[in-house]
């Protein structure tokens, strides 16, 4: 397994090395035309559609002109339909009044740039809308009770992982709901796994009041309440094999918490988000028991806090962060440890950065630093574990991160 | 098995002749004649025309333009409610006697479903006013405290409705010749209250068994005709003498509930009770007071004794959106009198709890 790990490892820097030293087609310098302004369409000269945008400073008249085609023939890539088609003739009377026409390049979408070949290409991505595959290099090293412990095989410890982001900027709402949906991982050789079924957040920037509070207290008095609270739950949480207490299994079947951001930015892209929850889920000391069906393990019900920042530096969402900090503490409802719980505590900080897109769909580089703090319940014993990250993300149908500005309120 | 349980004695009480006066005279009361119908417009037409100039506001009545308040930044908020017509749920904490002569404590929650119509016919001294106060399935439950087989102590009432009628000139007419008119000087109305269920805390011990056993105490109906001789004519104010009739079963586990004993109770109209009720022209405070002495006759061919007597006091704290919040203190007492061989036990409690309420007005 060590083998199959270091050759998707191998694999994929061979692929970052192919992308570093493909022929770049940017076209520095080049005029474009604009994306918001309208496009005139006209027959030049040689009998070709030709697209047209002019502009007049003073008598002169300049205009930026493009082919209508691509360099390899048929349609430009992601252009705009033209605002007006002009009859043949248009571009003769143009010449003949002085415009000075300058050779551009096609207008290209938010998000988008356009290469001297025409073909536009994805510049910005929306790492919050995604689909992605990725494999790490996870050194993992455990703290049991006295000693740090090395094992053999910590350096040798890869990771391959997935998951499905969807996050919907609603305008209308002035809101953002955030999706997870078969999120994963799974290391080898030990074959640690994490999985999460289902997973919703919701954030707000409201400026309505969410209701009125009418106080009864000498003069009757009403007073706006806007709670900055957004909500969220999970749905199947798995931790299965943790490398602390390799025999346990952790099945959380449903989390639900309320959350403030004391700070997010105007399209809540960025936050800062503390929330607090409850959760119920079952849990196998010896997972082994499983075996014998679902109606084993011990359940448990507990409090659950998390606080975290979310930041994309700069607008282009190349370079996206996380830092998560995580507290629970499951309450055991039956069994010998009926009553008692146990305090569990992860700090997680990642950093993951796009350096190359194949075909739009961006391939990233992924650093993650990641410290967590188990009690066994049964036995009293407090592990630590310590794990480093680092590896390849690739992510499919990330949209362009474009932020059109929210309405000045949401829709009452 | 219930008619079975009766007395020879009892068969001979007239308490079907009096139920059924009372439910016809109480019919020939609310019976209101096409005139009084064909004038109710009429009256919606003056109380509205009342509401755009008047500040005090007769809470029971259909929503006003003076129930409400602009607030400074021009948001309209309700400031007078009816405290008779909403839908209630409670949660307090409570203390109750456990029967050993200590004090425990209890949570108590609790549901409650009343609306409140007013009828206005006439003008001036024809003026005459009718206040009906329903209320539907309402009760309280302590979730944690279960004396009877697992069944948590509560008491739930499927229906009660108390029905006010105020004159300005009261009077009545003999029917002579000439027909006699002469003063009389009451407001009169009617309590009605159908299936009351309660599930004291503390349980009997049979005469025959050693451990004791859970008992229920079902109210199957009590009417009273009553008297106001306070006759203040708003609504949610009155102070209500009646005399009336009741119909009580106690069933006392033997030593369960799946096998019981019952103890049938009737009072021939020898239920006399007295009610206070006030609030506040704004609906915010509320206060009703009510006390019940009930000698009758039971299944076993003995008088014997029932008396309750209970105090409320309401105070909306706060509304969001409206919907108003209150805190309530309650304090409630019942002698529960001997039967089946079982002792007679004093049900006391005292429970300060917090009400939110959805207003159907």
């Amino acid at each position: 397994m060590n083998k199959r790990a270091l050759t998707l490892l191998s694999a994929s820097g061979t692929a970052l090395v192919c992308a570093l030293v493909a022929i770049p087609a940017r076209a520095d310098g080049v005029p474009q035309l604009a994306w918001d302004k309208p496009v005139r369409c006209l027959t030049d000269n040689n009998g070709k559609v030709v697209r047209v945008q002019c502009e007049t400073k003073g008598d002169q008249t300049e205009c930026l002109v493009t082919p209508n085609e691509s360099k390899y023939g048929g349609e430009i890539d992601r252009a705009k339909p033209c605002d007006t088609v002009e009859p043949e003739g248009a571009y003769e009377r143009l010449a003949k009044d002085g415009t000075k026409f300058t050779p551009a390049l096609a207008e290209a979408p938010p998000g988008y740039a356009r290469a001297a070949t025409g073909k536009a290409y994805q510049v910005k991505f929306d790492l919050l809308n995604r689909v992605y595959l990725g494999a790490s290099w996870v050194p993992t090293f455990q703290l049991n009770a006295e000693t740090l412990k090395s094992p053999a095989d910590a350096f040798a410890r890869g990771q391959a992982e997935m998951g499905i982001h969807i996050s919907v900027l609603s305008h209308k709402g002035r809101s953002r709901h955030d999706i997870r949906i078969l999120e994963g991982t799974a290391t080898f050789a030990d074959l640690e796994l994490r999985g999460l079924l289902f997973a919703y957040d919701y954030q707000h920037v409201h400026r309505r009041p969410a209701f009125y509070l009418t106080s009864f207290f000498g003069q009757p008095r009403l007073y706006e309440v806007a709670p900055p609270l957004g909500w969220g739950f999970r749905v199947l949480r798995v931790a299965d094999r943790p490398p602390a207490f390799k025999n346990t299994l952790d099945m959380e079947f449903a989390e639900a918490h309320l959350a403030w951001n004391p700070w997010q930015s105007e399209d809540m892209y960025n936050h800062v988000r503390i929330q607090a929850g409850l959760d119920i889920g079952k849990f196998w000391q010896d997972r082994q028991e499983l075996s014998k069906g679902i109606g084993t393990g011990t359940w448990y019900a507990g409090f659950n806090a998390d606080a975290s920042v979310r930041l994309a530096l700069g607008d282009s969402g190349l370079h996206y962060t996380l830092i998560e900090f995580n507290y629970s503490r499951p309450n055991y409802l039956e069994g010998p440890k009926a009553g008692e719980g146990a305090n569990n505590f992860t700090l997680k900080a990642s950093y993951e950065g796009i350096f190359v897109a194949i075909n739009d769909q961006p391939l990233s580089f992924r650093v993650t630093a990641e410290g967590a703090s188990r009690e066994d319940p049964f036995t009293g014993q407090r592990n630590m574990e310590v794990r480093a990250m680092a590896g390849l993300r690739f992510s499919f149908w990330a949209p362009p991160k474009v932020f059109e500005p929210l309405p000045e309120f949401e829709d009452p | 098995m219930i008619v079975r349980c009766f007395a020879p004695n009892l068969r001979r009480l007239t308490f079907p002749f009096w139920g059924i006066v009372l439910v016809f005279v109480s019919a020939v009361l609310l019976w209101k004649p096409r005139s009084a119908r064909a004038d109710e417009s009429t009256a919606g037409g003056e109380k509205n025309a009342r509401s755009g100039g008047e500040t005090t506001s007769d809470s029971g009545e259909d929503k006003r333009e003076s129930d409400y308040q602009i607030s400074e930044k021009g948001r309209k908020f309700r400031v007078r409610f009816d405290p008779a017509s909403r839908v209630s749920l409670t949660m307090g904490g409570s203390a109750y006697h456990d029967g050993n002569g200590s004090v425990a404590p209890a949570v108590e929650t609790g549901f409650s479903f009343q609306y409140r119509k007013v009828y206005r016919t006439g003008a001036g001294e024809g003026r005459v006013f009718w206040q009906i106060d329903h209320q539907l399935v309402s009760g309280w439950v302590r979730p944690f405290v279960r004396p009877a087989d697992g069944v948590p102590s509560l008491e739930a009432t499927l229906y009660r409705a108390t029905l006010l009628r105020h004159s300005e000139s009261p009077s009545i007419v003999l029917p002579v010749s000439p027909p006699l008119t002469v003063g009389f000087p009451f407001d009169v109305g009617l309590d009605a209250e159908l299936g009351k269920v309660t599930v004291p805390v503390v349980p009997v011990t049979l005469p025959g068994f050693e451990k004791p056993a859970p008992w229920v105490h079902l109210g199957v109906v009590h009417a009273a005709f009553t008297l106001d001789p306070w006759r203040p004519g708003v609504p949610g104010r009155a102070l209500a003498l009646g005399i009336g009739v009741r119909y009580d079963v106690d069933v006392y586990g033997a030593p369960t509930l799946s096998a019981p004993r019952f103890v049938h109770r009737i009072a021939p109209l020898t239920s006399g009770s007295a009610r206070f009720r006030y609030q506040t022209d704004d609906g915010i405070w509320m206060m009703d007071v009510y006390a019940e002495a009930t000698p009758h006759w039971t299944s076993e061919n003995t008088w014997s004794f029932f008396g309750a007597a209970h105090a409320r006091v309401d105070r909306t704290l706060i509304a969001i959106n409206d919907q108003p919040i209150g805190a309530y203190a309650d304090v409630h007492y019942q002698y529960l009198p001997e039967g089946a061989g079982a002792p007679a036990l004093h049900d006391v409690r005292a429970t300060l709890g917090v009400a939110a309420s959805l207003s159907l007005k």
